[in-house]
Parts: C-alpha cells; structure tokens; sequence
C-alpha cells in the first residue's frame, strides 16, 4: 500500500518525465529514458557541473590541498543546505498538510501513516535534489584531489545523506511549526507568511553566524585544528570534519541528526491526522453592500493575478522572496556604502565598468527568486474554463500575468539597482546602463518564466506545490537564471580587464534587452497560440 | 442565436462528435441529452470556444466562435458541470471580476447582484472565500455570475446538479424569464423529467452522433421522454 502511495507521488512530482500534456499519453520507455538523460546532464552537468563544480574546485585548490579538507567541506555544506533550503523549506508546509487530495485518501482503507510517509518522500527528493546539485560536485572535486582510503571515500557520503537529513529536518519543521499555527487562526495566509519570514530571519542569523565564524577561523586556519575549537566553532568543525574523513565526527554528526529526525518522526506521525482534519471555525464574515467601482478588463484580469498570489503563502513565499530580500539589501547597502565602495575598488578598481558588470550579474541572481510567473499559467488548473469563456484574448490574459510579476519585482530591483550604483559611487553613464539593464532583465525574467510555463504547462494537480516549486518549469527557470548570472559574473572577472568594463556592460545590456523583445514577440504569436489551445 | 452545423471534434483518432448540427432561436429553452460520455460535454466546450474543433462551424448571434471569439463571448454564458470558480477570492470580488471583464457597469452590477444574490439567499455570504463555500452554493454564485451580464446565450452543462429543491425552481424561473425577453438557453441535463417539463426543443445525441432532435412534442409524442430516450439507446444498442 506504502508502495503505491510512493508511486503516486512520485508520478505526481514528475509528471512531466512520464507524461506528454501534448500528446495527452504516456511516454514510451525510450522517451523518458531520454529525457531523464537530458535532465541529468542540463542539472548536474551544464548547472551542478559549471557552476558549482568550479567552485568547489576553485575552493578545493587552495583548502583541500592544503589539508583543510574539514574547511572545504562546510563551505560546499553550507551552501548545499541553502540550495536546499530555496528547494524545499517554503513548500513543504502546503505538500504535506493541503493536498486537494486529503479528502479522498483519508476515506480509503490507508493508514494514515502512510500517507504521511508517501508525502514525507516527495518532501525529501526535492531536497536532495537541489541539494545533490551541489554535492555531487564537491564529492567528485575532493576524489580527484585526495588519495582514496576507506574513511575518505566513505565520509563524503555520510555527510551528503547527512546534509540531505538536515534539509529535511529543517523543512518538515518548519512546515510543523507554520501547520500548527494555521490551525488556530483564520488569516491563515498572513501568518504563514509572516512565520516563515521569522524563520528565515533565524536561518539567516545563524548563517551569518556560521559565516562570521568561519571568516575568523580562516585567519587561524594553520592553527585551528590543533587547539581544540568549543561552542558554535566546534559544530562547525565537527560538520566539516564528518566529510573530510574523520569518521568519528561523521559518527557524531549523523547521530545527531538521527535523533531528530527520530524525534520530528514521532512528531509528526502523532499531529499529522489532526492538523489534516482541523478546519478553523473562522467567524463569519457578514456581506455588506458597498458602492461598486468599475475596472477596465485588463484591470480585473490584473486584480485576479494579485489576489491569487497573495492569498497564498505557498505562492507568495516561493516565488516572490526577492521582493523582500531585494529592498533589505538595498538598506543594508546604502547604510554600509562606505565599505562597498572600498572592497569594489580595492578588487575591481582597476578596469573601469568592472564593478558594473558584477552588480548585473548579483541583480540578476536576486531576480532568480522571484517566480511569480513561472507557475502562473499552471496555476489556473480547473480554473482555466473560466478565462478561456470570458470576453478577453489570450494576450491580455499573459499581460496580465507578466504585469503580476513585474509590480513585484520591478520597482525593488530598480531600488537594489539605485542602491548599488549609489553605494559604489558608480559613473553615471554605468548606473543608467544598469538601471536599463535592471529593467530589461525584469522584462525578460517575467517573460521567460511565462515562456517556460507555457512550454510545460501542468493544468492537472492535486497540491499547489508541485507547480510552484517542484515544477520543471520553475527549477528551470532557476537554474537558467543562475547561470545567466554566473555568466555575468563571469565575464566581469575574465572578460572585462581585456575588452573593457563598459563594453561588457553595453553587451549585457543590449543582450538583456533583446531577450526581452524577443520573448515579447514570441508571447504575441506563438504564446498566445498555446494558452488559446491549452 | 446558436447555430451549429456539421460539428465534427475528434481526440486523437477517437471521434468526440460526429458530423453534429443543431439550431436554437431566440426564445428557446434546448435541451441536450445523451447517456454519460455521449459527446455533450465536448459539444459545449466546443461552442464557448473551450475546445478547438476540426470540421464544422459554430455561429452565436450570426458570428464565427472561431473567427470573432470575443464578440461571441461577449453574448454568452457558461456554465460549467462542476463550478471550479477562484477559490481565492470571496464570492463578490469573483461577481464584480466577471461584471469588470464584460464591462457591467456599477449600477446594473449592483442591482443584479441584490436581485439575484438575494433570490439564492447567498447574499449573507458574499464576503466569504469562495473555498468556504459548499458545492451547492458554489453553483449558485456560478449562475449569478453568469446572468450578472445579460447575456443573449446562456450554456449550462448539468446546471441542477447541487442546487436544493428551492434553488432548482428558481434556475428554472430565471430561464424561462430569460428566454421571455428573448434569449436563449442550451444546457444538458440528465434529469429528463426536467427537460421534458422545461424545454421547448430537446436534441438526443449517443456516441457522438445526434439521433434525434425537435420540439418536445416532436421527440416525444404521446410517450414521456424518459421512454423515448431509452427506446432510442436500446434500439441503437441492437443495431449494432
């Protein structure tokens, strides 16, 4: 029975591999076999292999090498648990409680605890895939660099299924704590949304605590080993160390987290049922005519777009982070101005439009965490007879969606933008190429996430989540928005000290832009073609 | 006001409906029958512009649904068999989305929701989120959402379905109103007591085909139309 639960869900969370919503069939045996090959190389080749496989090799260089092994693995395993975190944390909350299928499953002859354990799956491959995509590369960069032995092949393992454990523990938790809270009140949107931000605050506070620790540490690193690290800094070396073939630090850790998760195991098997089936008895609220007010079609289709993105903090905390990380780094910029305009100079002083070109690269990556798009064609469901029997063409219908998504994210990203050409006292020829780039990649980030959702779109669902997060679409979307940026970057390091800074920057920004009249093109034709047949 | 001549929709290889014409006047009450899967559902997606369709034509009001989709829309409404409506929103936000969209001015809005909202006894709850709502109340805010724009064309796929005893009388007094000033109404139904008592003109399909259709009194003579329909499936069924 477990079996088949877990084959439900897992079809569920990769629909489409096995289906073709063209088609309306199955795929063959060839077919997916293909396309799973595809997805392999375009995840753990092209994004885990590019980008944080030179990472870990450009880590793994100086640290490995010069036998900090413990060092190289707690940053490759701080950065898989943020992966990790972006990968499954917000969403685990709707996959495990909401599901449009509760009613249905709990009437079956199932135990319940079943059900949890299929659910509890899903919410693990999401993380370990995100998480496999930046520890495969470390494991792979630490075996070609160390000489093999039992304990060095073995460790990096353990603390890979550890890492996994951890992402796992942390999301399920946290889908607990925000489950529990909803339960007892009726803005059940708002809180969840305001809990999870609480949370992430947390994590980010001891992220940076880790962060800072290691910064000191890597002053003393010769000398750290030796003297024997307590508190916070003996965790950390502990974590490290589990990786780097210490196998009793690899023992320690893993028993550890065996322990909660034992403990977050019994937790959840005894509140699961009961969360699932209270429904909050919310007071009425009673209708009272008002004067109404006429909105322009166009106007409503927006209306309806907003309302369903904040009415649902799966959606909102999933793909609209940006829009609150954006503006908090804008403050926290402007108020360390003075530092940013040293460190840039110090580093990229040198080659005029240098720093520009990386500030296009950071803004682009913040873009990659807003996704209000990508899901939003999907999103519609059983819903979609609705705008496909009203008056309106299929152009406007997308408008509206990429609208949506630019009234979130335009006017933070032109702030982040501001800010940065502010703090790094940035010529004003660079600050308005950024700013029109800024703008340009807003355009081309709402476009594409609509592009993508149109290309694989996903009408038939049972929990919201595994449209706005576990979708092909969106982890595409995310993956190419990253190596854009990687890109970006890129070029800022190698490209810029030969040709110029600023011819880089007026690349970018003519690419950029044409990205986005080339989408907007492809929306008016063939987008519309799609969303009119869907 | 409906025109539907030589209908054909496939699904692949397999033929939805076949070769399929019909004809509703201003004024008419047209039901359409037909045993589960039979091609009713399809035919009406097809006409409100939900399904493309390979052969055929569909005219509202004398215009193309596939050449002027919008000016046909713009006659119609449509209701679906099972009314998935915005779960996000509270049932008079949904009702003044649909009034902005076919450009219900605030008067005319406000009236008709007092008027109808009123009539369903759903007034009370239209400050609550449509997902609080039962399925039955979810087909009343449908059906009000789909006379908030007078519309000429009214095509509702099983509209009874859900509604209490009371609610069901009323569908069938505002269809009957609608038509008096001259629209028209095209729904399915099962419950061919209430067709036969209802309709003015009754269409009978099966496997996609039609295989009957005309005034009540045509289709049924002196029979009830329950017996005709089944004399008709069982006929077909020793045919082949």
């Amino acid at each position: 029975m477990l079996k088949t639960l877990l084959k439900k869900q897992l079809l569920e969370l990769n629909k489409n591999i096995f289906f073709d919503s063209k088609k309306g069939r199955l795929r063959t045996k060839k077919q997916i076999i293909r396309l799973v090959i595809f997805y392999v190389f375009l995840f753990y080749v092209l994004l885990g292999g590019a980008t944080f496989g030179s990472m870990a090799f450009g880590l793994a260089t100086s640290l490995v090498r010069d036998g900090h092994s413990w060092m190289y693995f707690l940053i490759m395993t701080i950065i898989t648990v943020i992966m990790g975190v972006i990968g499954s944390v917000f969403s685990t909350y709707s996959s495990l409680y909401l599901s449009s299928d509760n009613d249905l499953l709990l009437s079956l002859p199932v135990p319940i605890r079943y059900i949890l354990y299929s659910r509890l799956a899903g919410v693990y491959l999401t993380g370990l895939l995100f998480a496999s995509i930046v520890m495969l590369p470390t494991m792979i960069v630490y075996y070609i660099m160390t000489p093999a032995s039992f304990s060095t092949v073995l460790c990096p393992i353990i603390l890979a299924i550890d890492s996994t454990i951890f992402i796992f523990i942390l999301s399920v938790g946290l889908g607990w704590i925000v489950a529990k809270i909803s339960t007892k009140v009726r803005n059940k949107s708002a809180v969840t949304t305001i809990v999870a931000l609480t949370l992430v605050v947390l994590y980010y506070y001891f992220y940076i605590k880790a962060m800072n620790n290691i910064q000191a540490i890597m002053f003393t690193l010769s000398e750290f080993a030796s003297t024997k690290p307590t508190g916070f800094a003996a965790i950390l070396y502990h974590i490290g160390s589990a990786g780097s073939g210490s196998l009793s630090s690899a023992l320690y850790v893993s028993a550890v987290l065996i322990v909660i998760l034992i403990l977050v195991f019994i937790l959840l098997d005894k509140t699961f049922i009961k969360i699932v089936t209270t429904k909050t008895g919310a007071a009425k609220i009673v209708y009272k005519e008002k004067q109404a007010h006429e909105r322009s079609a166009f106007k409503a289709l927006l209306f309806k777009e907003t309302r369903m993105l904040v009415s649902s903090s799966t959606y909102m905390l999933n793909t609209a982070l940006g829009t609150v990380l954006m503006p908090a780094a804008a403050v926290f910029l402007l108020i360390k101005a003075q530092l940013i305009r040293d460190v840039a100079n110090q580093l990229f002083g040198e080659v005029s439009g240098m720093v520009a070109v990386m500030f296009v690269g950071i803004i682009t990556m913040l873009l990659s965490m807003n996704t209000i798009s990508t899901p939003s064609v999907s999103l519609e469901g059983k819903n979609l007879w609705i705008t496909k029997t009203l008056p309106v063409t299929s152009l406007q219908v997308l408008r509206a969606k990429m609208f949506n998504h630019l009234m979130f994210t335009l006017p933070v990203a032109m702030i982040l933008a501001i800010a940065l050409c502010f703090s790094a006292a940035l010529p004003i020829v660079q600050s308005v190429l950024i700013l029109i780039c800024t703008f340009s990649a807003c355009l081309t980030t709402a476009q594409f996430g609509l592009f993508l959702n149109l290309k694989k779109p996903n009408l038939n669902w049972t929990s919201e989540v595994m449209i706005i997060k576990q979708s092909l679409s969106v982890m595409f979307y995310m993956f190419s928005i990253w190596g854009l940026s990687a890109l970006q970057i890129v070029s800022a390091l190698f490209l810029a000290p030969r040709i110029g800074g600023m011819i880089v920057l007026v690349f970018w920004t003519v690419v950029m832009t044409a990205f986005a009249f080339i989408l907007n093109n492809w929306m008016k034709k063939r987008g519309t073609q799609i969303m009119d047949n869907l | 006001m409906l025109k539907i001549s030589h209908l054909t929709k496939k699904y692949g290889e397999k033929v939805a409906v076949n070769d399929l014409s019909l004809e509703i006047k201003p004024g008419e009450i047209y039901g359409f029958i037909g045993h589960n899967g039979a091609g009713k559902t399809t035919t009406i997606k097809s006409v409100v512009g939900i399904l493309g369709f390979e052969e055929g034509t569909i005219e509202i009001d004398g215009q193309s649904i596939k050449d002027n989709p919008l000016e046909c829309k713009k006659k119609i409404a449509y209701i679906p068999d099972n009314p998935d409506l915005f779960d996000y929103m509270s049932g008079i936000k949904y009702l003044n989305f649909i009034a902005d969209v076919f450009g219900v001015s605030a008067e005319d809005r406000q009236n008709r929701i007092r008027q109808y909202a009123d009539a369903f006894e759903l007034t009370s709850d239209l400050a609550q989120p449509i997902n609080s709502y039962s399925h039955g109340m979810k087909q009343k805010l449908a059906i009000i959402s789909a006379w908030i724009h007078n519309p000429k064309l009214i095509i509702m796929d099983e509209p009874f379905v859900g509604l209490d005893p009371k609610a069901s009388h009323l569908l069938k007094q505002m269809m009957r109103e609608l038509c008096d000033q001259g629209g028209a109404i095209f729904f399915s139904t099962h419950v061919l007591e209430v067709a036969e008592k209802l309709c003015d003109k009754v269409a009978i399909i099966k496997n996609g085909s039609l295989i009957k259709c005309g005034t009540m009194s045509e289709v049924k003579g002196d029979s009830s139309l329950e017996n005709v329909f089944l004399e008709l499936e069982e006929g077909k069924n020793t045919e082949a």
